[in-house]
């Protein structure tokens, strides 16, 4: 018997594909985002909303993660915007190498913003980078306010969480205090928005923290293309 | 279930070790390491790893997983240790945001494995 030491991440597969991706999206000056949520937490409501509010400068795409149906990317290409569907099966996550398959067929010329909505899970998206500079979760207060505890990855991993559905609160019966809290205790830095995409609340302050993201995030790809 | 997936990766880098040391040879252990604080639950990913090695140089494999601790550092007082509470990464001592110093593992630390003729190799002759 032989002991072969491997010490080799067992993601490594995804990871790279992941790497490829990130280096693709870099050099046509693509800034991508994975969109995060438990089912119907509000994720296509909120691209819906953001891309209706996006700035004109910004020149945006959805690729679309679903178990079975194509009815999300219909809703994006309502609103006049590229999308691509891409139908999982039972698989209840995205992965690199799908998202790698889809920017092949997915023309991504004279698109600077891919948003990419993941399948309805609150568990599995959170472990598997697709390549993506911005994670953002939606969460819908109604889940309660203690999921940040009991389900702390995907919470962990985003960069903002949206606090969707807040005009639900007096039925809910939801302290948005409280799920702050449990939010900020396994993620210190998130970014934390509460909206309502059915009344409009808190959805500017939302809008102008992803414009100023993206905006940084431009810019190094700018400068590598000037030299 | 996401495990499958996790199971899958796990049989890809064990499977190359042995290919790579020519035929007939194959996995006895392989030992895993999963972080308290990733989305793997170990009993589905021990049933997944079970389901997909049929047929494969891991068929007699056994897998054994370490967990790992989920500890945090921080940058601002020094501190180190377990989360007060669970899966919180506020530092208990000064309030401020903690890192991750481990816990996010998953990874193949290494494999075992021996030479059988019996599996591999002497269906050819």
């Amino acid at each position: 018997m032989e002991r072969v030491p491997v010490e080799t991440r067992i993601l490594k597969s995804n990871d790279d594909y992941a790497q490829a991706n990130r280096r693709l999206f870099r050099q046509r000056g693509i800034t991508a985002i994975n969109f995060m949520s438990a089912p119907g937490a509000g994720k296509t409501s909120v691209l819906e909303q953001t891309l209706r509010q996006l700035d004109g400068a910004f020149h945006p795409a959805v690729i679309e993660g679903d178990l079975y149906t194509t009815l999300d990317a219909d809703r994006i290409q309502a609103i006049g915007v590229p999308a691509y569907q891409i139908t999982t099966g039972t698989c209840c996550h995205l992965d690199a190498r799908m998202i790698s398959r889809a920017i092949c067929e997915f023309p991504l010329h004279g698109i600077d913003t891919l948003c990419i909505e993941n399948v309805g899970n609150l568990v599995c998206p959170a472990e598997f980078d697709l390549g993506e500079d911005l994670r953002v979760m939606v969460y819908s207060v109604v889940e309660g306010a203690e999921k940040p505890r009991k389900y702390p990855l995907m919470f962990h991993q985003s960069h903002a969480v949206l606090l969707n559905k807040v005009d639900l609160v007096p039925y809910a019966g939801v302290s948005i205090q409280e799920l702050e809290d449990n939010v900020l205790a396994v993620n210190p830095n998130a970014a934390i928005f509460p909206v309502s995409c059915r009344t409009g609340q808190g959805l500017s302050n939302w809008i102008d923290w992803l414009t100023r993201s993206l905006d940084l995030l431009r810019a190094p790809a700018v400068a590598s293309g000037c030299v | 279930m996401h495990e499958a997936g996790i199971a899958a990766g796990v049989l890809e880098l064990a499977e190359r070790v042995a290919a790579d040391r020519g035929p007939g040879i194959c996995v006895r252990t392989v030992r895993v390491r999963v972080g308290e604080f990733t989305g793997v639950a170990v009993e589905a990913l021990e049933f997944a790893f079970e389901s997909l090695r049929t047929h494969t140089r891991c068929e007699d494999a056994v897998l054994e997983v370490e967990r790992v601790p989920l500890l945090g550092l921080c940058p601002n007082c020094g501190w180190t240790g377990p989360p007060a509470e669970p899966y919180c990464l506020i530092c208990p001592h000064c309030g401020q945001p903690a890192q991750i110093l481990s816990g996010r593992e998953l990874e193949v630390d290494y494999v075992d494995i021996e030479g059988s003729e019996e599996h591999h190799g002497a269906s050819a002759g």
